[in-house]
């Protein structure tokens, strides 16, 4: 038993950390005022291109690098903690997709392009959880209908699409983002540091991915779950260290209020949830790597646990700060409504709770 | 990343298999001389073993149906003390009897005026030739009643800071002075507190562990010597029901069914779950020598609230018939694993105990202390007596 990063998992966070450290300037938005503009940073997206991230769970075959889940919420939860504005959630939530569900002629021709940058994927679904859908493929492979919520959309150069067929059954269908037919419209998105948008389909052809649609879609949002409570993680302890040094330097009556227990309190309260949501999201990280039969439960209690969690760390995080903290020229709130997103996109906590209580009560 | 434990083909595995084998009925005795009482102590009582071989032990023991002598001040809290600080002849007379289960030991550290703030200590040891002389009172020393020795923390000099004027000693229960009385807790059932009175007792120097002056240090020392094990995340300091038998008492009682009894029940899941996953990053870090990490302070603080939780839905569950004298949500003897304290355990017992795991072994908000000091390196608690002769503290000088 090693509860632990290896060596090389360790080189790929300090690396991971300096690259978001000198490349992520979060005051880019909150300089701006409370009307900025989000749309991402193209040389940023190069440079983690440049890193092999968007190529990490790729195997080498297909021009990737072949890690495994344990590598890549390494990436997830420092980009969590960092807020970087990129399009790598919504990217991967399609390469996962095409990596369950695509033929080999499909991942020869698309995965390459991923790992290097040019194809950028967008997963549309509208509850991920409940996928009872609405859009259509009509008898021409066409594609009707309209995902709203769609992470990474107007990044997008392929939308992975659920969609029923005329016999009714769901499947999962890659579609170009330049192709006749597709509209994305961007919504003006309370998480200023990620992208959201609507994507209605009318009539572009829709390509299907041939793998049984049953059998890959919670493998699919599964890891969306660990790529989402990773960042959580990582998002809840950056909350957490940016307050505490905060509190160390605010005096009030004499003394820094981190000398008062009602602040120390609410800190070592913080530190409990985040160590928890670590441990819970590493376990599934490896469960979902080796042990499937815990996998999708371990998944369900990371995306619950963390959701809460750094929904938690981020009100408390505004409260320590005081009313500083509530401004929009301190970065505080964009952890606050990145928590917020990440705790109902792909299923809210009390969803996943129930579920833990489906998996754990059959068994 | 793993969380695999040590297979079934692990060769000290094997060797502690075949030991069980071998002896099917092992006495206290026999498990304490094979060094399995105390695994993680240096020979001749332990095997010096590493945390991986602590875990191997434990689990052959369970499989052979093995359970080492009930006498957890002894074995996981004040032996340690003797083995290293004490004498040759102290070792040799209190040890063996100690582990083989024959001899029990008690903990006579808590005061009626000296809780969390255990330092400030008021029992006296006062020198007397070959003999101290000692009077004072401790509180909640659990088998107290049975014990026949107790390892007391006692002040023997007042003139020094309240850290430094204390000694540690062996006290014989049965001597002279020594008044044992038991404490009704709020459970309505008998425990196994107790409120002990010391008038003159007379204890010989030869009964001193470690130097005058070492009491602290010593008490100390017993925590980083901790045994590690991979017990269940009991709701009551680790014993008793687990949120696992919580679920699955719910879901044969069909309250699952109920969203919110079900959203509760899967948090209070969740939650052991956290609990089990700190405990083997613990292991993790012992068995690959790493610096122990937040996880223990983390683990020890969040316990206890969530044992607390899980007997407040129980309660809540049953609504009025809860109320009624020894009512019980599940049967307690259907689950295997539900382990008791001492005589007691249960659902039942552990609903009524339960606001008391919040307050021993460290209150929460002391453990919440810690974590902003030591982990968050927040400023620490400002306590104006620490630096004082005891004498001149408020402690001793208010009453």
């Amino acid at each position: 038993m090693n509860f632990a990063f290896d060596e090389d998992q360790g080189r790929l966070r300090d690396s991971a950390v300096r690259f978001l450290r000198d490349r992520v300037d979060l005051s880019r938005i909150t300089g701006q005022g409370n009307r900025p503009d989000t749309r991402y940073d193209p040389a940023l997206w190069r440079d983690i291109v440049a890193l092999g991230w968007p190529g990490l769970l790729i195997p080498e075959e297909y021009g990737g690098s072949g890690l495994t889940l344990v590598d890549w919420i390494v990436i997830n939860e420092e980009l969590g903690r960092s807020l970087a504005p990129c399009p790598y959630l919504g990217t991967y939530a399609g390469t996962l997709a095409l990596l369950r569900a695509g033929s080999a002629e499909q991942k020869e021709r698309l995965l390459p392009g991923v790992a290097s940058g040019v194809v950028r994927f967008a997963l549309a679904c509208d509850d991920t959880e409940r996928p009872d859908d609405a859009t259509r493929i009509d008898a021409h492979g066409a594609v009707h209908g309209t995902k709203r919520y769609v992470i990474d959309a107007d990044d997008a150069s392929h939308f992975v699409t659920t969609a029923r067929d005329s016999n009714g059954s769901l499947g999962l269908y890659v579609v170009e983002r330049d192709r006749p037919g597709v509209t994305v419209d961007v919504l003006d998105w309370m998480d200023v540091t990620r992208r959201v948008g609507t994507v209605t389909f009318d009539g572009a052809r829709g390509e299907r991915l041939p793998a049984d649609f049953d059998a890959s879609w919670r493998w699919i949002v599964d890891r969306v779950l660990l790529a989402l409570s990773a960042e959580n993680a990582g998002g809840a302890e950056a909350i957490l260290s940016r307050t505490v040094d905060y509190a160390k330097q605010r005096i009030q009556f004499g003394k820094p209020i981190a000398s008062y227990q009602a602040i120390k309190h609410k800190c070592a309260d913080m530190l409990m949830k985040v160590e928890s949501a670590k441990a819970l999201t590493y376990y599934c990280a490896w469960a979902l790597a080796g042990n499937e039969a815990v996998g999708p439960l371990s998944a369900a209690m990371a995306k619950s646990f963390t959701s809460d969690a750094y929904r938690f760390c981020t009100g408390e995080a505004i409260q320590i700060h005081g009313a500083i903290g509530f401004t929009w020229e301190m970065p505080v709130h964009l952890y606050f409504k990145r928590a917020r997103a990440n705790a109902v996109m792909f299923g809210a906590p009390a969803v996943h709770r129930d579920r833990v209580i489906d998996l754990v009560a059959a068994a | 990343m793993d969380f695999e434990l040590p297979g079934e083909d692990d060769p000290r595995r094997l060797e502690v298999r075949a030991w069980c084998d071998a002896h099917p009925r092992a006495s206290g005795m026999d498990l304490a001389r094979a060094g399995y009482v105390v695994p993680h102590w240096p020979r001749p009582w332990g095997l010096a073993a590493d945390a991986e071989l602590q875990l191997i032990i434990d689990d052959e023991l369970h499989r052979a149906g093995l359970s080492r002598p009930n006498n957890s001040v002894a074995i996981n809290n004040c032996g340690i003390s003797l083995v290293l600080h004490g004498t040759k002849e102290q070792q040799d007379r209190y040890l063996w009897p100690a582990l083989s289960g024959g001899e029990l030991w008690c903990q006579l550290f808590s005061e009626p005026s000296s809780g969390s703030d255990l330092a400030s200590l008021r029992t006296q040891a006062v020198r007397d030739g070959d003999y101290y002389v000692i009077n004072g009172s401790k509180i909640w020393t659990s088998l107290a009643h049975k014990a026949s020795v107790g390892i007391m923390v006692a002040r023997t000099n007042p003139r020094e800071r309240k850290h430094k004027g204390l000694s540690t000693f062996i006290i014989d229960m049965h001597a002279p002075g020594v008044d044992v009385r038991p404490i009704d807790d709020m459970t309505g059932h008998p425990n196994e507190y107790n409120q002990c009175f010391f008038t003159d007792v007379r204890v010989p120097v030869a009964n001193r562990i470690g130097a005058e002056g070492d009491g602290w240090r010593i008490s100390n020392a017993q925590l980083q010597t901790e045994r590690v094990a991979l017990a269940k995340p009991g709701a009551i300091w680790g014993s008793g029901p687990t949120a696992r038998d919580l679920v699955d008492g719910l879901r044969d009682a069909g309250a699952l069914a109920d969203p919110l009894v079900r959203q509760q029940a899967a948090e209070l899941y969740i939650e052991g779950e956290i609990l089990r996953l700190l405990k083997y990053r613990n292991l993790s870090d012992r068995m690959h020598g790493r610096p122990l990490g937040p996880e223990s302070a983390v683990q020890k603080a969040l316990s206890a609230p969530h044992g607390q939780r899980i007997m407040a839905l129980a309660l809540e569950w049953m609504g009025p018939r809860g109320l009624t004298r020894g009512a019980t949500p599940f049967a307690d003897e259907s689950r295997e694993g539900v382990r008791t304290i001492g005589e007691l355990g249960g659902w039942n017992w552990g609903i009524w105990f339960s606001p008391a795991v919040t307050l021993g072994i460290g209150t929460t908000e002391i453990m919440k202390n810690v974590i902003a000091e030591r982990l968050l390196e927040m400023p620490r608690e400002d306590d104006p007596d620490v630096r004082k002769p005891w004498n001149e503290t408020q402690t001793r000088t208010k009453p």
